[in-house]
């Protein structure tokens, strides 16, 4: 195997286990402050609480692997990524750093607070929306390069359906995977 | 334009350091605190260092999120904000920088282990066992991620030719000439701050009129902790100093305004540099000092700054840095051996009102010694990036909107630092430690 196979295969495997756990967790994080919004499914998200929760800080290791594993293995890539994506990037940081520091406020400092849980659940929706750009970002279009410089064509990313149709997607299959990934977590729950 | 995107890239990273840097110390220090205080709980049999312990834990916690976060931000701003820097260098520290993350992952497991186990145990000792995991996942987080400064202050394992990285050796890579002191002296001087920031909140409350055995056994602890750790942080600090003169001799230069190479070089504390004619006014001179500091005797010829080009000089500001870094070490660990002396000394009076508050401010001090150090460390490797192959105005983005990206990430720290304050002290004020001792039936 070449060394681009090896690469490419472990940093697919780290995508996967990030989209895997971060999902669950992202709509733990909504489902949880719907509940609290609303007083449905009280028992349901305890459960969640109580299994998913802890995950958050495995899920931004699986984010932070992937980025040095591309840094690692394709240092070109990361460079083009690294220009184009600074807008995109800074957002889903500041998403996450809101989302990770208010879950542990809410979890370990305060709890019940209305605010911190709103930031934690909403969060949850809008980081996969600023993720999935750079899976748009990469089907290419929305980089050019002039010599040493490239840039990042914003407006046509903003304006482009095909961007907010996959924004869309991430939101929707975040949500449904979640509900699934409960549904059973309370069906075997409750056999035992 | 150009100039404009690189000054901001450098506030934006000096931004997300600063900030991180401070959860980051306690993140390491902190662990190892609760560690100690436990195991005396079980050897004494004493529930007043257990407390402690799971005090200092539950407050912990809340660091290390902010900590975690702000982590995740500085290692993808990295690649945001310098990605022709990654471009070169991120081949060859990409080992270290997946080992802090992964030294990270096994601490969290632990830490979510340790958290929820608290006497579960038939053994208490068991629990504390699970404390060493974290000590030692936090530890080493902080030993690949100096690493990785250590690099770029004096990179080596790589053929650099035409822009292009050849013969790449990470392990060499990793342990190049500035690990061994660097990793000592942001470890110990993690452990001296975070016991000096614990020592400092107990001081206070003992100052507000705290006055049960808990919190005396809390600053006598802290305080022989900080000694320990103080002495050895000034220790290593002059070995970095012995490091720094032998390999990167225009930081020192730069740090003491030293410009002719010497033997019986001076020491120079304060004082005001004419930029122009490079005399320096109204300095305290130390004899033979810097000499002693860089070589262990008066005799070591000291490189002056006048051997390297004038556009390679690190901006000389740093020398201020560099002082009231070492003037706050020292501060602290005159203030530890004070306590201790008035403790052991028949006559003296540890619980003083003025010593208290000599303990109070060594708190903030100790970290504004961090952010100092820091400073120093960066600045100080100016004009590069990656010392000796890649300017830092080489190393940045092309893109415009650093500006607004600036803005940003300083309303999220700003709203983070004020936030995890007051849950901290919200945490603590509704549990006093009365108040739980009390609960589980125990003496004050």
């Amino acid at each position: 195997m070449t060394l681009e196979m090896i690469g490419i295969t472990v940093l697919w495997t780290f995508l996967y286990g990030y989209l895997i756990v971060a999902s669950v967790d992202f709509g733990a994080g909504f489902f949880s402050y719907y509940a609290q919004r609303t007083g449905k499914g009280h028992t349901v998200n305890r459960v969640i609480e109580r299994y998913l929760s802890p995950v958050w800080e495995v899920t931004n290791v699986f984010l932070v692997f992937f980025v040095v594993g591309i840094i690692g293995f394709f240092p070109d890539t990361a460079y083009y990524y690294g220009t184009a994506l600074l807008i995109p990037g800074s957002i889903a940081l500041i998403l996450l750093a809101i989302r990770g520091s208010f879950y542990a406020f809410s979890q370990y400092g305060v709890r019940d607070n209305k605010i911190y849980l709103f930031l934690y659940g909403t969060t949850g929706l809008f980081i996969p929306a600023s993720l999935s750009t750079v899976l748009t970002i990469s089907e290419g279009g929305f980089i050019v390069e002039e010599g040493e410089r490239v840039t990042f064509l914003a407006g046509e990313l903003l304006t482009s359906p095909y961007s907010w149709a996959v924004v869309s997607l991430a939101i929707v299959s975040v949500l449904f995977y979640q509900r699934q990934f409960s549904h059973l977590l309370c069906q075997s729950g409750g056999r035992s | 334009m150009e100039g404009d995107t690189l000054l901001m890239s450098r506030i934006l990273t000096a931004l997300t350091l600063g900030f991180h840097i401070i959860f980051a110390t306690l993140g390491v220090g902190v662990p190892v605190m609760i560690s100690i205080a436990e195991w005396l709980g079980i050897r004494k049999k004493d529930p007043h260092y257990i407390l402690m312990a799971r005090r200092w834990t539950r407050g912990f916690v809340i660091t290390v999120a902010v900590g975690v976060v702000t982590g995740t931000s500085i290692g993808l701003q990295l690649s945001l904000l310098w990605p022709r820097f990654m471009q070169v260098a991120g081949q060859v520290i990409s080992l270290p920088l997946f080992m802090e993350t992964f030294a990270f992952f096994f601490e969290a497991i632990f830490l979510g282990i340790y958290l929820y186990t608290w006497e579960r145990f038939k053994k208490p000792i068991y629990h504390w066992l699970l404390s060493i995991p974290v000590v030692i996942g936090s530890s080493a987080s902080a030993f690949f991620i100096t690493v990785v400064n250590a690099f770029m202050n004096t990179p080596q394992g790589f053929t650099l030719e035409n822009g292009v990285i050849t013969h790449i050796d990470p392990i060499k890579a990793m342990f190049n000439p500035a690990t061994p002191s660097k990793v000592a002296h942001v470890l110990s001087s993690a452990y001296l701050t975070s016991a000096f920031v614990l020592a400092a909140i107990i001081a206070f409350l003992i100052l507000r009129g705290n006055r049960t055995d808990y919190y005396k056994k809390a600053l006598r602890f802290t305080m022989s902790a900080a000694l320990i750790f103080s002495v050895a942080t000034v220790l290593i600090g002059d070995w970095s100093g012995k490091f720094l003169a032998e390999y990167q001799p225009e930081k020192l230069a730069a740090a003491e305004w030293h410009f002719e190479t010497t033997a019986r070089a001076d020491l120079l504390i304060g004082g005001v540099l004419d930029e122009e004619t490079l005399e320096v006014k109204n300095a305290l001179r130390i004899p033979w000092a810097l000499s002693i500091l860089a070589g262990s005797s008066p005799d070591t010829e000291v490189k002056g700054l006048n051997e390297f080009d004038r556009e390679l000089w690190p901006p000389l500001m740093v020398h201020y840095l560099f002082d009231l870094m070492v003037m706050i070490g020292m501060y602290l660990m005159a203030v530890a051996i004070l306590f201790i002396i008035a403790w052991f000394w028949k006559k003296g009076n540890e619980w003083n009102p003025w010593l208290l508050r000599f303990i109070v401010w060594g708190g903030p001090l100790a970290m504004l010694a961090i952010e100092m150090g820091w400073m120093f460390a960066e600045i100080g490797r100016q004009p590069w990036i990656l010392r000796g192959y890649m300017t830092t105005a080489d190393g940045v983005t092309t893109t415009a909107s650093v500006g607004e990206m600036l803005i940003l990430f300083s309303l999220l720290y700003l709203a983070l630092a004020i936030i995890s304050t007051s849950v901290l002290i919200r945490m603590f004020k509704k549990k006093t430690p009365e108040a739980e001792l009390e609960k589980m039936n125990l003496p004050l």
